[in-house]
């Protein structure tokens, strides 16, 4: 059973547990009507149609890893800051996994979570706005933990996997929420930039030379951030591309 | 220690209770499990019945629901937010811009109907489309209400920081 016992900076710490759903996310958006509060969390031991992106679902075995969405109330950002939102998260889950996998935790832009090549977490994030004002923010993350078995083709790899032991899933929630709450206090800090700069010395590939694929063409080219809408910056010869997730694929 | 810092009392209301049950009403989910340091609470349905279980401290008996008796302040209305006055398009129409750079899409996937077509009927708060914007999906909620005159941008294509999306007839 899920309980959130650390200090966190919402007016809630509601836990929704659901033994199976179709996708927490899904339930949470139909809280919303109720007037749940910022920092509700729904978690699911099963969860069935999981959204991933692009279609993709979210192949996590029952009972062993965490599969949850927290709802916030990013009100002070404006919709087209939103991308602040992947960046609070994903440093979040990433500076939690630092504690235990010191150097080895990568951000795969724009918002994957990677433990050296592979696949460790997930988030996907569906916002409500009205105009030009948001309303919530659903963040849903879905963290391998206990699984030790996935099909070749996802390049995945849990926590077990990658520590070599059994994590106690609801002290991983506590400490996951706690990063995540410590991350997301800074959006609403002025220091945005350096907080930015830790996202981009976060990024997988930062920096490095590696082949990418945008407009139909192969190319080397090299990571060198993001800019204030989330859009990659890669730099191809003496041009630098801003790049929107459908328009690239890195290659390897 | 956890529980000595946190000091803030969450107790669920009677109000918040019936609300969870009109939820789980309104859903094929046949479990709820809610756990805070104060409750413990557990929502079963079995067929028409829904059986609450209280096996906290803190919550009083939930058999009858009665109003709220807290002094509850009055529901703050948001701030009337008014017919837009800003840059109407011609002859009275109202436009309906994308708030950020991402893509448009007309329907939530591609199964589903498209949230609204030409000639529907918007009140405000309603979705009208989805801009996704680097795997963050965004849903629209219309601002005014009327009628949708026109459809100006294609599904599935990029659309730019305030590029009108939809026009709008308020009257």
């Amino acid at each position: 059973m899920y309980k959130i016992l650390a200090n966190l900076p919402f007016p809630t710490n509601q836990v929704y547990y659901l033994p199976s759903c179709h996708s927490t996310n899904e339930i949470a958006q139909n809280l919303l009507p109720a007037g749940v509060k910022e920092g509700t969390v729904v978690i699911t031991d099963a969860q069935t149609a999981g959204k991933g992106q692009a279609g993709n679902q979210w192949h996590s075995a029952p009972g062993q890893n965490l599969t949850f969405s927290l709802i916030l109330q990013p009100t002070f950002l404006k919709p087209n800051e939103q991308f602040l939102l992947t960046v609070a998260v994903s440093l979040g889950i990433k500076d939690m996994l630092e504690d235990i996998l010191p150097g080895e935790v990568k951000i795969k832009w724009p918002n994957d979570i990677y433990f050296r090549d592979r696949k460790i977490a997930g988030i996907l994030i569906e916002n409500t706005l009205r105009g030009s004002s948001f309303v919530v923010a659903v963040v849903g993350i879905g963290l391998n933990v206990n699984q030790v078995e996935f099909p070749a083709a996802l390049k995945a790899v849990s926590v077990k996997q990658a520590t070599g032991r059994h994590s106690d899933l609801n002290k991983l929630l506590n400490n996951l929420l706690v990063h995540i709450a410590h991350n997301y206090a800074m959006l609403k800090e002025r220091n945005r930039e350096n907080w930015r700069q830790r996202y981009h010395q976060s990024m997988l590939g930062f920096g490095e030379e590696r082949q990418f694929r945008a407009a139909g063409e192969e190319f080397t080219g090299v990571i060198r951030g993001t800019d204030e809408f989330g859009r990659l910056l890669l730099e191809r010869g003496k041009q630098t591309l801003r790049l929107q997730h459908k328009e690239v694929a890195m290659l390897g | 220690m956890e529980n000595a810092s946190n000091k803030k009392k969450i107790v669920m209301k009677t109000k918040e209770i019936r609300d969870l049950i009109d939820f789980i009403a309104g859903t094929g989910l046949n479990e709820v499990h809610i756990e805070t340091e104060e409750l413990k609470l557990s929502v079963k349905r079995d067929r028409k019945i829904t059986q609450v279980i209280e096996a906290g401290a803190a919550v009083a008996p939930v058999a009858a629901p009665a109003p709220q008796p807290a002094a509850a302040p009055a529901p703050a209305a948001p701030a009337a937010t008014g017919k837009p006055a800003d840059s109407e398009p011609a002859s009275g129409l109202v436009e309906i811009k994308s708030p950020m750079i991402g893509t448009f899409y007309r329907s939530a996937n591609p199964e589903s109907d498209a949230f609204v077509n030409v000639g529907d009927s918007v009140s405000v708060g309603q979705t009208v489309c989805i801009v996704e914007a680097m795997k963050l999906f965004n849903e629209i909620e219309s601002e005014v209400s009327g009628k949708i005159v026109k459809v100006l941008v294609e599904n599935a294509t990029p659309v730019e920081y305030d590029q009108p999306l939809f026009l709008v007839d308020p009257s």
